[in-house]
């Protein structure tokens, strides 16, 4: 079976002004990105909000390709985000290696786990797999909070992780904004061509229809697992970021709140392109600049805002683009045939 | 270390509890075949109205319980009507749904967190007066709270299988069309069973709140030992959330005797796993749909 053939099997890709959504969510952002990387240099907070930007970005990209791709729910992202994070810690804090490898091992890590609570949940669906990877997210909290509190520090976490350190290279907080900004986009377009590659169309397919996708040989199981834990391991650069810029963890950023926050990201944006979920990113960042993040009406106006969208809009901000463009596109080619 | 009775009568008390929210899900999925995740948050914001309103306003107990009921059922009802119904009736896709009930869940915990604060609401009960037996001080809130769920979850089981609205209920999970074709008034059957639903989870949550210490993130935790007890139980009959309920209560009370409180989480998360291996259509279970 071709891409093509697939591909016909899918929905339709919207298209702005004859290009894919994608491509001009790609360039959109990084315009957006160096505009805003330009300010913020000066500012040490404005360096922190755009960390928190990449921090969302990664973890909403990450539960992208399970969820909105193939269809598996997993809630335990905040134990995959937990593990990039305590991953560089551990490394930095308890250890003399070079604190890079850090990096490979919380994916790794996060990529475990995910095959783990993907193994246990094997015959689960709908809400019941809600439940059981949101327990599985718990159980990986508790065990930070309280009962591993030997090695993860407990509640109040771990502290005095050194500067990441590559070749001689000190990656300050500026140098650590660039190449998270850099991880995003790249992940995003990485994304974004998975998406509409062959595996990309096969895990899609699985989600549109699992009949016609074990029919048309796609090995269905492997490949869910196989999503599970990249989204993990993408989830997991989140926490290594996080923990790299600000040098410390607490273990109260682990709780399932985050995974609240991230599922509404796509929706959000939009479902149909992982620049949904960036987008979605930038949208909860600039809502908590505008309040602060949990005491205002921030976090309110933005899950009703994804309730609404979810109710009366499936598209999400993306999805609404494509329709106003190919309405008003439609409307000014019918005004020059007149 | 002996048992004491009062812990016994503790460990009924809150499975009763479990019992209760367990009864509202069974209700919603009845009629709408969904699991409403949002049942703890309706429970956790009938909790923090009737903490906040007796302590701070000095509304009488038993007036806040009321209100506290009534806004629940408001709640339950609100969501069948303005978030269940359209997009049930756009998508067939179960996945929207949960998206959309987790939504609703996070919105309710925000806008609790507005209305009542983000700290522990200390709430009082329903009166303050005990009584005691064989040297126990026993009060007369969790009497109360004993005998009302009890009456409660023997009502909703007399309703389902013998009134006139409860059995249409049984109709509508088995068979929508044919219900439909039977002229059963499924829309209303549906927004009944989701306002009850509603009703109870908040009874549930304003009885338990004197004890349990309620805060914004108990909704998520309510949540999920609600379903969990609806999961032990199974969906069979409308007694089956009962023993759930007690069944989970009692493994928490010994697990956290046994390895201390720490346990909780795992104790729920091997629950939940071991069940859906082995029983995944719960202790009490019928076969009525086979998709």
């Amino acid at each position: 079976m071709t891409s093509t053939q697939i591909a016909t099997a899918l929905p339709r890709d919207r298209r702005v002004l004859g290009v894919q959504t994608w491509t001009v969510a790609a360039v959109a952002l990084a315009a957006l990105a160096l505009a805003y990387f330009g300010f913020a240099v000066t500012s040490p907070y404005r360096l922190d909000i755009a960390m928190t930007f990449t921090m969302y970005s990664l973890l909403a990209l990450g539960m992208y390709v399970p969820l909105f791709l193939g269809g598996n729910i997993d809630l335990a992202y905040n134990a995959y985000y937990a593990a990039g994070a305590y991953s560089v810690a551990l490394v930095g804090a308890r250890t003399h290696l070079p604190l890079l490898v850090a990096v490979p091992i919380g994916a790794l890590i996060a990529a475990v786990l995910a095959l783990v609570v993907g193994l246990a949940t094997t015959h689960l669906s709908g809400f019941h797999l809600a439940l059981a990877t949101m327990l599985a997210g718990l159980a990986v909290y508790r065990w930070i909070s309280s009962t591993g509190a030997e090695i993860t520090g407990g509640a109040d976490g771990i502290g005095g992780i050194p500067r990441l350190e590559v070749l001689g290279v000190e990656f300050d907080r500026e140098l650590l904004v660039a190449v998270g900004f850099l991880a995003v986009w790249l992940v995003a377009l990485c994304l974004s061509r998975f998406r509409r590659a062959l595996p990309g169309l096969s895990v899609r397919l699985n989600r549109a229809s699992p009949a016609a996708a074990e029919a048309a040989g796609v090995p269905t199981r492997s490949m869910k697992l196989m999503s599970l834990m990249s989204g993990a391991a993408i989830a997991s650069l989140g926490g290594t970021f996080i923990a790299l810029m600000n040098q410390f963890i607490l273990a109260d950023s682990f709780s399932h709140d985050i995974v609240f926050l991230i599922l509404f990201l796509p929706m959000l944006g939009g479902i149909a392109s992982p620049w949904g979920a960036v987008i979605g990113a930038a949208l909860l960042v600039l809502l908590n600049e505008a309040s602060s993040l949990l005491e205002g009406p921030g976090p309110l106006i933005f899950g009703g805002a994804s309730l609404l969208i979810l109710i009366l809009l499936p598209g999400g901000l993306l999805g609404i683009a494509a329709t106003t463009w190919s309405t008003w596109a439609r409307r000014s080619r019918g005004s020059f045939d007149d | 270390m002996a048992i004491h009775w009062i812990d016994a009568l503790s460990a009924v008390r809150v499975g009763l509890m479990y019992a209760l929210l367990a009864l509202a899900y069974f209700l919603f999925a009845r009629t709408t075949g969904t699991i409403n995740f949002a049942i703890g948050g309706y429970a956790m914001v009938a909790g923090l109205l009737y903490g906040s309103v007796v302590t701070r306003v000095g509304v009488p107990p038993v007036l806040a319980l009321v209100a506290a009921v009534v806004v629940a059922t408001a709640l339950g009802s609100l969501t069948e009507a303005l978030v269940i119904r359209p997009i049930a009736a756009r998508h067939r896709d179960e996945f929207v749904v949960v998206l959309a009930i987790a939504a609703l869940l996070f919105v309710l915990q925000q806008l609790a967190g507005m209305l009542f604060g983000r700290r522990a609401v200390v709430a009082r009960p329903l009166t303050d007066s005990a009584f005691t037996v064989a040297g126990q001080t026993v009060g007369v809130h969790d009497v109360i709270t004993i005998v009302l769920s009890l009456a409660v979850v023997v009502l909703v089981g007399l309703w389902v299988a013998r009134g006139r609205s409860g059995r249409m209920t049984r109709a509508i999970g088995d068979n929508e069309d044919a219900a439909r074709a039977l002229g059963i008034p499924v829309q209303r059957i549906r927004m009944l069973t989701a306002s009850t639903a509603g009703g109870i989870a908040g009874l549930a949550g304003a009885l338990a709140a004197p004890q349990a210490g309620l805060t914004i993130q108990s909704g998520v935790t309510l949540s999920i030992v609600g379903f969990i007890a609806l999961v032990i139980g199974g969906t069979g009959t409308a007694y089956a959330p009962l023993v759930g309920g007690i069944v989970l209560s009692v493994l928490e009370a010994g697990a956290s005797l046994i390895f201390g409180s720490a346990s909780r989480d795992y104790l729920m998360l091997a629950a939940v796993l071991l069940v859906f291996a082995i029983r995944p259509e719960g202790l009490f279970s019928t076969r009525v749909r086979t998709t």
